[in-house]
């Protein structure tokens, strides 16, 4: 279980972007429920809560991957800011924060604990654990290594390099908004630490071994390709090659030729498979969608002729709704019916659905309401849509179906070419003379070497092995908690989205080095209806949903995640401008997102940042908040508190009787009370 | 309408699979438990050596259902083959579904059956279902509440929303293993038979379905 900081204050000391700090510490209490730090465009919010991850992260940093793709893959060590980073604070203030101070008080489970540094290089000042100080050396490095170790215990994971990972994509949502839920090498570091932390270590060590022995293995071989080719090039020059062994420089060109081929071949018959396997999801899904809009429509329609036919002809009635709902005729199989339209319009009117009578409908029931009508309109709407989603879907996988079995075939067939190379080469080795010492001679490196490869082969084989276990411990893991988070997710995406959306587990195989090896990693992906799709869809990349839809639905899952990995116990959430690309109705459902989180549990925090865009998203995050004192202790108002600067002195006032509004509940109070 | 080989095919296998349960005496079958009864016909079709009625399933939390087959049932319906009670409409987990109770009409399915006997593939698949059928009568409880303890089923690896592909393009049918390995524990002499295999896998599935 994952111990996460429940943030109770941060204290700023003569930091001159908030001029109250010079005077007496500047103080932002952190209750239990949310918290939000307000102020117009450069007023200092993001730096404050810049100076909170700061303090718990220290002047390191997690590796910057220079792919998406890379995080999985990048080793798992911090590394140091450079000195101009590290002066990151102090370049925003004239005095160069010489004597400015930051200080993080959190609570890790029962564990009050005090972290104090330097705004100006980011260094440790000292460290509290329940009022007792922890001992640091002066050198800096030896102080933030031990810090490290500290802080690393405190939240029951194995490295601060861990931690990192948690601050920067479970706790802290800033700027640089990093998803998670469609970064599966993000996801696949996350599911590592939630293994205990002697395992998630060892599953560190074991993909970087693998990472290193895949690298030692490339370098050795390219050394020999290098030294054969200049060898084989003296050899050329002074002797004339015999039969046997230019056929045997033939042969291992081919192999090596055929063996580059297959890792291709590999890759491609993985891509296509799993295009397949996506393809075939969507279709799958779509029928079931189908034939729940098909059921809802039979049911309203079976509604209206239950009273007409009365209760003795199931049958009647079953064909009868079926023809109204599909247009298909059950006896004979047209469709579209030629009857379908004119019966359609008989039930409408109240009329008899078999002969169109209308004393009939004296003699019964009204007909079919205008909301009855408008949402059969659009039930049909949708069954049509559901119709070419799997008309759709069943293309997109015979496609894919057809490029796996050519990719698989073609595998097959270099796999066979291998094997028979392989032989042949075999056989004409057998057939050089083994007295041949002058070429023994020069090729005598080449042999050490490719005893070493084939150690490295060795080791790389093992490497392979021992990350492969240290995976499946991951996956099995992952399995156990899958449902817990898949429901952890319902409520705080519900909130947010009118859509359905949910997680889907799955694992998905990707490549590890460059040995071609691949390896099954546990990922969620999302499932989403929306409205030109009929049922939930699988929902590949945040491109696929919108700006705002993308970054609430990872909101839901970072909280899915932190409820699941600390088991319930409380946490602390921090969102950097969460209303940035928000509406007014969606600014007012992120609110209450959020609002749920910090409420979940009796101790969560969730911090936000706001520059005021609009009231909304405060209104529905403080709803629960109805006393005005209390809201006024909720919210730092640093239009107040920081450094007034251009926009302030010119609309200050306007600024605060907009804040007031906010927290006297005027205005917009009704809808939220 | 032209059907296509599949489609009739299909409604051939519902029309055997109804006749197995008037056989054993559980017709008319409600819709969850028939979705549930081709969902055990597909992963046990390798201990009769008859081929599965369809390989994969979409894992819904609300249990196997076939979308397609439910289609051809519809159908079969419509051309007086089978005969459907108890029509009704349920909203269950944000969707709704039909409720019904289906029945082989024997007055117009005779000539079919006769004819589907004479081949060696049909009466293979006649003596596997109308076996799972008896073992189904048998059950004390509903066969649909044991599709979550089965083998394949239950897989953790693969999530709920996610297909279950067992004999598609994969070959990973855990239920049919499960059932195989009843062999082992056989009297040496004889082993156990198909039959035995398919009512002791069942008699698992219930007791995992009752300690839960």
């Amino acid at each position: 279980m994952i111990v996460f900081p429940i943030f109770q204050a941060l204290t700023i000391e003569n930091y001159g972007l908030y001029p109250a700090s010079s005077a007496e510490p500047f103080v932002v209490n952190f209750e239990p429920g949310p918290t939000a730090i307000v102020g117009v465009n450069g007023s200092g919010k993001s730096t404050l809560i810049h100076i909170a991850l700061r303090c718990l992260t220290g002047p390191s940093t997690l590796p910057a991957p220079t792919t998406a793709g890379e995080l999985g893959h990048i080793q798992p060590r911090l590394v140091a800011l450079s000195p101009q980073e590290r002066r990151f604070f102090a370049k925003r203030v004239a005095d160069g924060a010489k004597a400015a101070f930051a200080t993080l008080r959190c609570m890790f489970g029962k564990r009050v604990v005090e972290i104090r540094r330097r705004l100006s290089d980011l260094s440790l000042v000292s460290i509290f654990v329940d009022g007792k100080p922890i001992q640091i050396t002066h050198a800096t490095a030896d102080a933030e290594a031990m810090y490290q170790q500290e802080i690393a215990k405190l939240f029951h994971v194995a490295s601060a390099f861990d931690v990192s990972i948690l601050l920067h994509f479970l706790v802290f949502m800033m700027e640089d908004r990093r998803t998670l839920v469609w970064d599966a090498t993000a996801q696949r570091q996350i599911f590592r630490i939630l293994l205990p932390p002697d395992r998630a270590s060892d599953y560190a060590a074991a993909q970087q071994e693998f990472i290193s022995a895949d690298s030692a293995f490339r370098n050795t071989r390219n050394v020999i390709n290098r030294r054969t080719k200049r060898v084989e090039k003296s050899e050329r020059a002074v002797r004339q090659l015999d039969s046997a062994e230019a056929a045997r420089t033939m042969l291992v060109a081919q192999a090596n030729v055929l063996r580059e081929q297959l890792e291709r071949a590999s890759g491609e018959r993985s891509r296509a498979d799993a295009d397949r396997r996506d393809a075939r999801l969507a279709r799958e899904k779509a029928a079931a969608t189908r034939d729940a809009l098909l059921r809802e429509l039979e049911h309203m329609k079976f509604q209206a002729l239950g009273h007409r036919l009365g209760t003795t002809n199931d049958t009647v009635k079953y064909i009868l709704t079926h023809l109204l709902a599909d247009d298909e005729c059950l006896v004979c199989g047209t469709s579209p019916s030629p009857a379908g339209a004119k019966i359609d319009e008989w039930v409408r009117a109240g009329r008899c659905p078999i002969c169109g009578s209308a004393a009939h409908t004296e003699a019964n029931v009204e007909s079919l309401s205008a909301g009855d009508a408008k949402r059969i309109a659009r039930l049909e709407q949708q069954l049509e849509l559901a119709e070419a989603q799997i008309d759709d879907a069943e293309q997109r996988t015979a496609r894919a179906h057809e490029v796996f079995v050519a990719a698989d075939a073609l595998f097959i067939e270099l796999d066979a070419r291998r094997v028979d190379l392989d032989a042949q080469i075999v056989q004409v080795l057998r057939q050089i003379p083994a007295e041949r010492a002058a070429v023994a001679a020069v090729t005598d490196d080449i042999d050490a070497l490719n005893r070493l490869l084939d150690e490295d082969r060795r080791g790389l084989a093992a490497a392979e092995r021992k990350f492969r276990r240290a995976v499946a411990e991951t996956v099995r893991r992952v399995e156990q908690l899958q449902d817990d988070v898949r429901r952890a997710f319902q409520p705080y995406v519900k909130v947010f989205l009118k859509e359905n959306a949910s997680l889907l587990y799955r694992t998905v195989k990707a490549p590890m080095g460059q040995s071609g090896a691949q390896f099954e990693f546990p990922a969620f992906q999302l499932t989403m209806s929306g409205g030109a799709i009929a049922g939930e869809a699988l929902r590949e990349g945040p491109e696929s949903v919108s700006n705002s839809q993308a970054e609430f639905i990872d909101l839901a899952f970072r909280m899915a995640l932190m409820t699941v990995a600390s088991a319930g116990s409380a946490a602390t959430l921090v969102v950097d401008a969460p209303e940035a690309t928000l509406d007014f109705l969606f600014a007012e459902r992120a609110g209450q997102q959020l609002a749920k989180f910090s409420y979940a549990n009796g101790g969560n925090r969730v911090i936000v940042t706001s520059y005021l865009p609009s009231e909304h998203l405060l209104q529905a995050l403080f709803a629960k908040t109805k006393r005005v004192p209390e809201r006024r202790r909720r919210i730092v108002d640093l239009i107040k508190d920081a450094a007034p600067n251009a926009a302030i002195r010119a609309d200050g006032p306007r600024y605060e009787e907009f804040l007031e509004k906010i927290i006297s509940r005027s205005g917009v109070a009704h809808r939220h009370a | 309408m032209r059907e296509t080989r599949e489609q009739l095919s299909d409604r051939l296998r519902l029309l055997l699979l109804l006749d197995a349960c008037e056989a054993a005496g559980v017709a008319p079958i409600a819709l969850a438990r028939l979705h549930a009864m081709l969902f055990f016909a597909s992963v046990l079709a390798p201990i009769w050596s008859v081929t599965s009625i369809d390989g994969k399933v979409l894992k819904d939390s609300d249990g196997p259902f076939y979308p397609d087959l439910q289609r051809e049932l519809d159908r079969l319906v419509g051309l007086g083959y089978v005969i459907v009670r108890d029509v009704s409409y349920v909203r269950e987990s944000n969707r709704w579904r039909l409720n019904a109770s289906y029945a082989l009409n024997t007055a117009t399915t005779g000539d079919i059956f006769a004819v589907a006997r004479s081949f060696e593939t049909e009466r293979r698949l006649i003596a596997f279902l109308r076996r799972l059928a008896y073992a189904i009568s048998q059950s004390e409880g509903a066969i649909e509440s044991f599709v979550g303890s089965d083998a394949t089923w239950s897989d953790v690896r693969t999530g709920t929303g996610d297909i279950i592909d067992f004999a598609e393009w994969r070959r990973a049918n855990y239920s049919a293993y499960v059932a195989h390995s009843f062999n082992d524990f056989a009297p040496t002499t004889t082993g156990a038979t198909r039959g035995e295999m398919l009512q002791l896998y069942l008699r698992l599935l219930e007791r995992r379905a009752n300690a839960s």
